[in-house]
């Protein structure tokens, strides 16, 4: 396995290779393989597609077929925190664009892409179910309503690490 | 077991485990389908092949729904006929349009049946995909606009041909047939053998067309015209201009040929008898050599291509002999510039993947494949059917029943028994029917002389790893592997004329095609490459017996199709 060390750390490509080992050959177990192999790395790095591909003995376009089926699996590295943007109707009309262009503006990105430390990402969604505190947002869960634009700045420089 | 069934109003006897389709095209019941390819791809998805049965509250899809006794099936009523429109306008709401620009224009399945149910190409407007053109694989062109995701090309491609490249990737209507990763085609596991082009019902998958090159060599003054014809195009060319499925149609391709504009038209089968000098001996130096050394054919590109993407360590065991195309391609040129003259030569192929051998080694100015060679006859406004016949021009117009065979699964193996059973014994075996066609895989030992030949002959990709598998585990030796990418060999190449799979499945047009070139082969006097005077003409006057040169001209330092 000459290409691990690209792949992620020592722990992450250990506990890699075994589940390769496991499954060598089984096509049939695929869902599976790719479900653990995002627990460990986060996401689906395309080398290890290439691995899962040759292990399994299934061509990489069908797992990549897979791949994009399912909204489950992602092929980008999630970010430490995830801004989700609510822009459901409530939030929408109560001004949630303006918060989202002042994250977008702070971070100095665009809607789904990375902050080059790999610390943010933005999202939207349509409806968090807690319309009472539109226009509202989470951050990996935590939920922030009833924002203003100027409410932005405190809450993000929060997050210190 | 046997059911009585009606459709139509007719009463037929037909077995239970066939499906209503098959049951009413044996019929010549028509049941028009875009997406079923049989054994290949049934997915049931396009909805365009529904009936009516008595009783039942919906309507079914005749691909998938099996007979049973009693069945009273309608194909043509006017709940089917509004149904098969609204499916059809449907799949037209996401479909680029545009027609008159699309090179399958009045050659696709889709804009046939546009016409024949009515359809109203606006019906259903909506939100279109954006798809981007990826003309970077020398041989195809997808133009994912086209697609109605019929999957065939994705059944073909991983089922038939056993490379995967492409597939359906996404879901919803962001559904689209991509690539891994969505890397480009050239980046991709494709290796240009156009299978999936001769399956696609719409413009979405094409091959690269070079026509316009074509047409400027034609006009230039200075330089010499030559055109090369493989074996398999004259029993296709044909079907471009109506003519039955496998006609011979040699002298008339050869006469359109010259009116089109070139100087000189040769044969290609000139350069398999030396491919077949070349490579039986390289076949009869490994069997001497005592090693355990495989010889692999190497004149498929798309084979060529497979090994170097999928088995790199075999690379070495490729035959170093050109493949026809390019050892005539290579004579020719050494023949007119030894006489100090400029040439360029443009090849007629079955074959998309061609394209890109000539691209690789640079003798060649162009390759074109038998639906071009349609279009270019066509463009120039000539009368394919009334031209008279005419032969090939000398030097490189003559060949033997060995070389013509090299467009069949098993005639390269064939006509190199051919030789050496010739070489080695003195003695002419003209027929070796144990190496002709097979199901996908034929394994056999031949006896020439005191020595066993041990073969494996393989058509469709798909039917190769199996083959490998077995020489790399040492389950099995073979002395000598034919691979020919598409099924049943370059008669039915990527190239060749496109064929309507709704009337005629692709067993029959393997079986009419070979045919023509078997019964061309019977009816000629040299059988053996060996017996082609002008190619040992050529050895002694052209190259003077001069080894090097030989070995110059007609062999090959491998050279990277990935690339």
């Amino acid at each position: 396995m000459c290409n691990c060390e690209r792949l992620g750390t020592k722990e992450q490509v250990e506990k890699f290779d075994s589940l390769l080992a496991e499954n060598k050959g089984n096509r049939g177990n695929i869902m599976e393989v790719l479900q653990k192999t995002q627990g460990i790395f986060g996401f689906l790095p395309e080398l290890s597609v290439k691995m899962i591909s040759e292990s399994l003995g299934m061509p990489e376009s069908e797992i990549y077929g897979i791949i994009t089926f399912y909204s489950q699996f992602t092929l980008t590295p999630k970010a430490k925190y995830n801004i989700d943007v609510c822009l459901g109707t409530a939030c929408f009309v109560l001004g949630a664009q303006a918060v989202m262009d002042r994250i977008l503006e702070k971070l100095g990105v665009e809607v789904g892409q990375m902050t080059s430390d790999g610390k943010w990402i933005v999202t939207s969604c349509r409806c968090l179910g807690c319309c009472g505190l539109a226009p509202a947002i989470t951050i990996n869960g935590e939920v922030y309503g009833k924002l203003k634009p100027e409410d932005v700045d405190k809450i993000l420089d929060s997050y210190v690490d | 077991m046997e059911v009585k069934i009606i459709i139509d109003g007719k009463e037929i006897v037909a077995d239970s485990e066939k499906t209503i389709l098959q049951v009413a095209r044996e019929q010549k019941i028509d049941i028009p389908t875009l997406c079923y390819l049989k054994d290949v791809n049934e997915p049931a998805s396009c909805r365009v092949c529904v009936v009516e049965i008595e009783g039942a509250k919906n309507l079914v899809t005749s691909c998938t729904t099996k007979v049973r006794d009693g069945m009273v099936v309608r194909t043509n009523s006017s709940k089917v006929l509004r149904a098969r429109k609204t499916a059809i306008e449907l799949l037209l709401s996401n479909h680029n349009k545009n027609c008159l620009n699309c090179p399958k224009n009045l050659k696709c399945d889709f804009q046939k049946l546009c016409e024949q149910f009515h359809c109203d190409t606006e019906k259903y407007n909506g939100a279109m995909g954006k798809y981007n053109i990826d003309d970077t694989n020398h041989s195809l062109v997808r133009d994912m606009s086209k697609c109605i995701l019929c999957g065939k090309c994705v059944a073909v491609c991983a089922k038939k041909q056993g490379c995967s490249a492409i597939t359906k990737t996404g879901r919803g209507f962001d559904t689209k047939v991509g690539t891994a990763f969505d890397r480009t085609m050239q980046e991709s596991s494709c290796v240009g053998c156009g299978q999936c082009v001769l399956v696609c019902p719409t413009g979405a998958l094409t091959q690269k067309n070079n026509l316009t090159e074509v047409l400027d060599i034609l006009d230039k003054k200075d330089v010499i015209k030559v055109a090369q014809v493989a074996p398999a195009v004259r029993v296709s060319i044909g079907e471009e201009f109506g003519m039955d499925i496998g006609t011979f149609a040699e002298g008339k391709m050869v006469t359109a040929l010259k009116e089109v504009g070139f100087d000189y038209v040769f044969d290609v089968n000139m350069g398999a008898d030396f491919t077949i000098v070349e490579e039986a001996a390289e076949l009869i130096e490994h069997l001497k050599s005592g090693k355990k050394n495989p010889l692999f054919t190497s004149c498929c590109p798309a084979w060529f291509n497979y090994v170097q993407k999928n088995y790199p360590d075999f690379e070495k065991n490729l035959s170093t002999s050109k493949s026809p195309n390019e050892m005539l391609g290579s004579i020719v040129k050494y023949y007119f510039e030894s006489q100090g003259k400029k040439v360029e030569i443009v090849s007629v192929m079955p074959c998309t993947a061609k394209k890109r051998e000539i691209l690789a080694h640079g003798t060649l100015s162009q390759s074109i494949t038998t639906r071009e060679l349609g279009e270019l006859i066509k463009m120039k406004g000539i009368d394919f059917v009334s031209l008279k016949d005419s032969k090939f021009d000398d030097p490189f117009g003559e060949y033997t029943g060995g070389a013509l065979i090299f467009g069949v699964t098993g005639g390269v193996t064939e006509a190199a028994l051919r030789y050496a059973v010739y070489k080695l014994t003195g003695k002419k075996q003209d027929i070796i029917e144990d190496v002709r066609y097979s199901d996908g895989v034929k394994e056999v030992v031949v006896k020439v002389g005191d020595k066993e030949i041990s073969l494996a002959i393989v058509h469709g990709l798909a039917n190769a790893p199996a083959v490998m598998e077995k020489l790399i585990s040492g389950e099995k030796y073979f002395d000598f592997i034919e691979v020919m990418a598409c099924p049943g060999g370059c008669v039915n190449g990527g190239g060749q004329s496109f064929v309507d799979y709704n009337k005629v499945n692709v067993e029959e047009v393997i079986k009419k095609r070979s045919a023509a070139i078997y019964k061309a082969d019977g009816d000629m006097k040299f059988k053996d490459s060996s017996d082609n005077k002008g190619v040992a003409k050529i050895y002694e006057e052209l190259f003077k017996n001069d080894k090097h040169l030989i070995h110059e001209l007609l062999h090959y330092v491998h050279t990277d199709y990935s690339k």
